[in-house]
């Protein structure tokens, strides 16, 4: 069987648990702890090591859906699940302090994946915090990273729709450049 | 056309009055619209009676004013408005390139858009080689471009200023894109 793993990563409360739920069709293996750092986000508990769900799909195939702890000190979590990744879905929370620069923040963490394979932006939250815009996060990427386009969409991570769309285009982007032979 | 004729004006809001509908104002700068009706609403045809561009409002009136997001309304119309697919200002001999990839969270759209519009990212094309590759008719994918292009999200070039896309030839079919849609029932 094929397995397809893709990475959730993104900062504390920008929904990776949440996301990883919606879209996996088994209940998720969630590693949550009390959270210790409630004056950064106010919530009762976060992951610590990582969220686990997956997608059969036939019997050849499972897409694999980790969500990996939002605080760097969990940095190692994401070195060696993204080794293994086909792909990246960065949630972002808008109501963030400095949602822009934690774009680019993980965008240069996850800088070999992001180039060997692919990545997709969801914004969470847009309906708490309006601005940033779409448009301020693509001008901020094309202005930090030119050369690479990044899907950005706002989502709801309790959205299957918005979810599916999001893992969709992060699939549909990895195909269609590996079908073409890039100049 | 008017819509697009607006869309490619300075910054500033215009206002287009319609025969059989509300009045709809742009924002150009902001890319956002004021219309008392919903996106889904909006005819595929329409008779233009003008379009004027306003005085300019002051900053507090602007922002009290419920403007919404124009990319779901200018996508509604680039998909419907030109039965050919291909507007007048696009140009056969031309390749088009995305800019930036359109929100398709908000946007109602199909697995073979979604598949051109990732086709597009990655590389230019004519209305004919993007069907050819993502294997649609070409009146779909002219209807794509003209769609993007309506918001402004693509680039052109003429045909000898680019290369023509080269494409590795695989069973789409066994693709994950393809395979995890129909699993997902999409």
């Amino acid at each position: 069987m094929a397995e397809h793993v893709i990475l959730f990563a993104g900062p504390m409360g920008a929904g990776k648990t949440t996301a990883v739920q919606t879209l996996s069709e088994v209940p998720v293996v969630s590693t949550e702890a009390a959270n210790s750092e409630r004056d950064v986000v106010d919530k009762p508990t976060t992951t610590v090591a990582l969220d686990y769900g997956e997608i059969t799909i036939g019997a050849e195939d499972k897409v694999r859906l980790y969500g990996v702890p939002g605080q760097e000190r969990f940095d190692f979590m994401w070195t060696i699940l993204a080794e293994r990744a086909k792909g990246l879905v960065l949630l972002i929370n808008n109501d963030d302090v400095d949602p822009v620069r934690s774009v680019l923040g993980f965008l240069d963490r996850f800088d070999d994946l992001c180039s060997r394979s692919g990545v997709v932006i969801g914004i969470s939250r847009t309906d708490v915090r309006s601005e940033p815009t779409v448009g301020t996060y693509l001008d901020a990427i094309a202005a930090a990273r030119p050369g690479l386009m990044v899907p950005v969409f706002t989502v709801d991570p309790r959205d299957l729709a918005t979810m599916t769309t999001l893992l969709t285009s992060l699939i549909a982007n990895i195909e269609m450049r590996a079908s073409l032979e890039i100049a | 056309m008017t819509v697009h004729s607006v869309a490619k004006t300075a910054s500033a809001v215009v206002t287009i009055e319609f025969a059989d509908h509300p009045p709809l104002a742009f924002d150009l700068a902001k890319r956002a619209f004021l219309w008392s009706e919903l996106v889904e609403e909006f005819p595929r045809s329409v008779t233009v009676l003008r379009a004027r561009i306003e005085d300019p409002l002051d900053a507090l009136t602007m922002a009290r004013l419920p403007w919404r997001d124009a990319e779901p309304l200018l996508w509604s119309i680039g998909l419907a408005a030109f039965p050919t697919g291909s507007a007048g200002w696009l140009h056969n001999g031309h390749r088009y390139r995305l800019t930036r990839w359109p929100n398709l969270a908000i946007l109602p759209h199909t697995s073979n858009q979604m598949r051109m519009v990732a086709l597009l990212a990655n590389a230019a094309m004519t209305s004919e080689e993007l069907a050819r590759v993502a294997k649609v008719d070409e009146v779909e994918a002219k209807t794509l471009i003209t769609a993007l292009s309506l918001i402004g999200l693509l680039a052109e070039q003429p045909v000898e200023a680019t290369s023509a896309p080269v494409v590795r030839e695989r069973d789409e079919s066994r693709g994950l894109f393809r395979r995890l849609r129909d699993r997902l029932g999409i």
